[in-house]
């Protein structure tokens, strides 16, 4: 049972919010049926009058209007009270059990052995409130009262004798008798009254132990809600953004995603990058099981494919590589369904290693349809070592790639049968040939098919459309030092077919150097990319790496007017181009560095 | 870049022809270490030379400050485009331009 402390009565105990307002509310309800019993007591009260005015109560009818009045009084007021206040006050609650103790008083006074109950009524009703210190002062209270009305009772003659104990007549109360209706009628009946008052006080202490865990349980559910929404938030914004993604870019294609998570957060997840400038990386990818879990493996595989996925590796060897990683300490036996496409956006070459994925489709311009049904590797997470194939599909302009997870064939109606692939394919035939309308068609399809069911599974797709190809427009190479004089090479004979002028190739070629060879030395990049445009008043280059970020702009000038001894080289390649080009510029740019040389001569240098 | 060195008495000669960058200024290094040893006049020709980058530079400043303390050292028949580099890079300072 709960502690007891008398001063909770006066200083409510101080409760968290949560709590506080599931007993405040326990509190109204607990008045409103107070006042209801009250009122009906009321209504009872009335009837007994009724009853002894037509004689089937055969009780002294005086004894019985004048205790019933009275006690009607004791019950109505209350009622009125605390429906005036709409149950509504903390104080309500004692002016309730105060009129039901002395209302229920006024008549055992009168007619104590027809109403033996009566004491009852007011500990059982303070229960209500969930406040077992209520209670026990309820009983205690109500000892004190009962018994002065019963003592009154006997004394004044009200109380009829109880012909086993004695056999006077009303008109024979005397202080003796009163004292043996005390020790004979009042003292048993207390003692009862005691033990019921215990189970009471203990019933209401139990009830407020009950709604305070509630009240911590339903909290703790409303704390883990708001987390669970955090994360769905957090896990949707580790998600690119289509309209984000082409803004201020010219692509040369048109994308759309759609996810749909059957909980709050989920374990499907795409993504889409450049690697390089004419490089899309795409991935769809589905971790097994939903829920939590599934959310926090899919971020942990999310960051090692992105992060793998944009070196540059062909896509079978991200997958073998993720897999490595993902295999290591994974002790829940999780793992994820990947498909990773490369996109050359020159050629229209998609590279792709499936791990467990669903089959893409193509849709081709014409309109017909392809499943790629290559063979599968493992999926990701499984076993340690597996081994992922590369297969090139291509696509033409027009063409569309349509990537899914298996949320969508899977997808069940009320009859519990699958929406399947077929059905997936007529909507993709049926639909308007533009990304956003392919995945707008199949979700309403699907939403169509499903109809009420309850959906288990997280549902993903993501379609691009290749408008156009990019022209490939300068060299490619990996810089190693073999490389410097094939990309000499490269740029002196472009400058020679626009008939560049000597000291200006001499200007490009310095500047090349300056600025290529530093890419060699330092930049660890896997590829390099040369563009030189020549015409009749300016050469361009530009040159590309996926090396580490480097901003050849930022390093301090050296100082070039010491002498030989205190001179040092560093910094003066970069010095020297800056100064003989007539502008340099760098950026970092879908994670490439470029530089960009453009040097200007007048026309008359250009005929030499 | 072809390398063609002369040695006459305590001076060294040193024409070159082509580029002396990135790829080819090691060679000119490596030349250089191996045959100024004893070295009291260096002199290089770059009649022939179309132009010079910064690693040819530090091969060029290297040679300079060896040559400080050995004796001296010339840099003749510059063509305007090295002759732009030099002046840039203050080198002509640094440098006996003839």
């Amino acid at each position: 049972m709960a502690q007891f402390k008398l001063k909770r009565l006066l200083v409510p105990e101080k409760h968290d919010p949560a709590t506080a307002e599931v007993l405040w509310q326990n509190e109204v309800h607990a008045n409103r049926l107070t006042a209801i019993v009250m009122f009906c007591c009321s209504v009872f009260l009335i009837l007994c009058m009724i009853l002894t005015a037509v004689g089937v109560f055969v009780e002294n009818p005086k004894t019985v209007y004048t205790s019933c009045t009275a006690a009607l009084a004791w019950h109505l007021i209350p009622c009125i009270i605390s429906y005036r206040y709409k149950f509504a006050k903390p104080w309500l609650k004692y002016i309730l059990l105060l009129g039901l103790l002395i209302g229920q008083a006024r008549i055992d006074c009168g007619l104590g052995y027809n109403v033996t109950l009566a004491i009852l009524l007011p500990v059982v009703f303070s229960t209500r409130y969930y406040s077992a210190e209520l209670t026990i002062t309820v009983a205690a209270v109500s000892t004190v009262v009962f018994s002065t009305s019963t003592y009154l009772g006997a004394l004044t003659g009200f109380t009829p004798a109880d012909l086993n104990i004695v056999s006077i007549g009303v008109s024979h109360a005397t202080v003796d008798y009163a004292r043996r209706i005390m020790q004979h009628t009042f003292l048993p009946k207390w003692m009862l009254f005691a033990i019921i008052s215990g189970v009471c006080a203990e019933i209401a202490g139990r009830g407020h132990y009950m709604v305070q865990r509630q009240a911590n349980i339903s909290q703790e559910n409303s704390r883990i809600e708001t987390e669970l929404n955090t994360a769905r938030a957090i896990q949707m914004h580790s998600l690119p953004e289509v309209e984000e993604f082409v803004k201020d870019r010219d692509v040369p294609f048109d994308l759309a995603t759609s996810i749909v998570p059957a909980k709050e957060v989920g374990g499907d997840f795409f993504n889409y990058f450049y690697v390089d400038p004419t490089h899309l990386a795409l991935l769809i990818a589905d971790v097994s099981g939903k829920g939590v879990p599934a959310a926090l493996y899919m971020m942990i595989a999310k960051l090692l494919l992105d992060s793998i996925g944009s070196t540059g590796k062909s896509p079978a060897h991200v997958l073998a590589e993720v897999n490595h990683l993902l295999c290591d300490k994974n002790l829940e036996e999780m793992f994820v369904t990947v498909w990773l496409g490369v996109l050359d956006l020159t050629s229209g070459e998609i590279i792709t290693a499936n791990a467990g994925h669903e089959n893409p489709i193509i849709c081709r311009a014409d309109g017909t349809l392809e499943e790629i049904t290559t063979k599968h590797g493992l999926v990701l997470g499984g076993i340690d070592g597996a081994h992922y194939r590369d297969e090139v599909l291509k696509l033409q302009p027009g063409d569309m790639l349509f990537v899914y997870t298996d949320g969508i064939p899977e997808a069940n109606n009320p009859l519990e049968e699958m929406y399947g692939v077929e059905r997936l394919k007529a909507a993709l035939t049926a639909a308007e040939k533009t990304p956003t309308a392919l995945v707008n068609a199949v979700s309403e399809d699907v939403a169509r098919f499903v109809g009420v069911a309850p959906q288990f599974d997280d549902s993903t797709m993501l379609t691009l459309r290749l408008n156009r190809l990019l022209e490939r427009e300068g060299l490619r190479v990996y810089p190693s030092q073999e490389s410097i004089k094939e990309v000499q090479t490269y740029v002196e004979s472009r400058m020679e077919e626009a008939g560049v002028p000597m000291k200006a190739v001499s200007k490009i070629n310095i500047g090349l150097d300056e600025m290529y060879s530093n890419v060699v030395h330092h930049s660890n990049a896997s590829w390099a990319e040369i563009i030189c445009d020549a015409d009749a008043e300016q050469v361009t280059v530009i040159l590309r790496d996926n090396g580490i970020p480097f901003d050849p702009l930022n390093i301090p000038e050296p100082d070039v007017t010491l002498s030989a001894d205190e001179r040092h080289v560093g910094g003066l390649g970069i010095f020297m181009t800056k100064k003989m080009m007539n502008e340099l510029t760098y950026r970092y740019v879908d994670g490439c560095n470029e530089v960009r040389m453009v040097l200007k001569y007048n026309e008359s240098e250009a005929n030499k | 870049m072809i390398i063609e060195k002369k040695i006459i008495n305590k001076t060294l000669e040193i024409a070159l022809t082509g580029r002396l960058d990135t790829v080819t200024a090691p060679d000119l290094e490596s030349e250089l270490t191996a045959s100024i040893d004893g070295i009291e006049h260096l002199v290089m020709d770059f009649t022939k030379l179309e132009y010079i980058s910064s690693a040819g530079l530090r091969v060029l400043l290297s040679a300079q400050k060896m040559m400080n303390e050995q004796g001296s050292m010339e840099v003749c028949h510059v063509n305007d485009s090295i002759r732009e580099v030099f002046d840039i890079t203050g080198f002509t300072d640094v440098l006996t331009i003839k």
